[in-house]
């Protein structure tokens, strides 16, 4: 007896895990020996993918910026300066971007949320006049976690 | 993702918060429903990756973002049971502000398929947001889930079916 008979009864489910390629080699050699020869299981299959190209297709979303303008109030933020930024300060404020303050010796601050947010405004201001040196850093925080679960 | 250890919960929100967010919302169809769960999943990440073990990852995070957004809904709702009422005039109205316009325009486009989506039992929306939507194998959202995978595969399979006789 052939292990890739074509199964004598409709596909059902089989037919999403074809779809999706969670077959192993066997069962999926059966199910497409199946499909061959039966227009309902190839119909339902037309179907599944009409259903997961439409749900592909939705938009993924970006975190609203309420997600994703802040820094967390409570975890003090230890991050050694990398690069000096000048010029891109301005363009700081729309990245979930957390900036970390360095002294001119390169020294690392730890600021909470908020003195993370009033310094980071000050220096931002400062940078202008190439006074302050605001340095972001490739970590992204996603809003004010503690307050925001406590509140 | 890549299996390097230890992940800040710094880098989990930078690799996965979109896609918590987007989880979310299609599962409620709500915007603040997907603000909470994000800040709650990754809260829970802080706490929880000091005690994850080496394994499929994403499992563990979708478990974890899974068990979040049924804690808030319920917490919310008062009660167990899903799916949410359906009030897309006013999710559209409440996400205007933030949104431009572009995905304001896809999401009247796509309303058709979160309305079906938001109809079917939770079970099923479940798997096929997580399928279809963020991508998991069949395996990680075993895990996430905590049931067999020959269920996932009936879930998914039957919550597909549901959503093409709604979309027709």
């Amino acid at each position: 007896m052939s292990s890739e008979r074509p199964l004598a009864h409709h596909l059902g489910e089989v037919v999403s895990a074809y779809l999706d390629g969670e077959l192993p080699p066997l069962e999926r050699r059966r199910a497409e020996s199946h499909l061959a020869g039966c227009d309902v299981c190839r119909d339902e299959l037309t179907d599944m993918m009409f259903v997961r190209a439409r749900l592909r297709a939705l938009p993924m979303l970006e975190l609203p910026p309420e997600l994703t303008g802040k820094a967390p109030a409570a975890a003090p933020i230890y991050r050694r300066a990398r690069v000096l930024v000048g010029a891109a300060a301005a363009a700081v404020t729309m990245v979930l971007a957390l900036a970390a303050v360095a002294s001119p010796g390169g020294d690392v601050v730890a600021l909470s949320g908020n003195e993370f947010s009033m310094t980071y405004r000050a220096r931002a201001s400062l940078d202008q006049n190439q006074t302050g040196r605001l340095v972001p850093l490739e970590n992204l925080f996603f809003g004010d976690i503690d307050s925001g679960v406590n509140g | 993702m890549s299996e390097t250890f230890p992940l800040t919960w710094e880098e989990v929100a930078r690799s996965h918060g979109r896609k918590i967010y987007n989880y979310a919302y299609r599962l409620s169809g709500n915007p603040h429903d997907a603000n909470d769960l994000v800040q709650e999943v990754l809260l829970r990440v802080r706490t929880g990756l000091a005690e994850y073990q080496p394994g499929s990852f994403e499992g563990w995070l979708w478990r974890i973002t899974r068990n979040a957004f049924l804690d808030e809904v319920r917490k919310r709702r008062r009660r167990p049971s899903l799916p949410f009422p359906d009030d897309s005039d006013q999710v559209l109205a409440s996400f205007a502000s933030p949104a431009p316009d572009e995905v304001l325009a896809d999401l009247r486009l796509d309303d058709d398929i979160q309305k079906a989506l938001s109809d079917l039992p939770y079970e099923f929306r479940e798997a096929v947001v997580m399928c279809d939507v963020i991508g998991l194998s069949y395996e990680e959202i075993s895990i996430a889930v905590a049931i067999p995978v020959g269920t996932v595969r009936s879930r998914i399979h039957r919550g597909r079916r549901l959503l093409r006789e709604r979309l027709t």
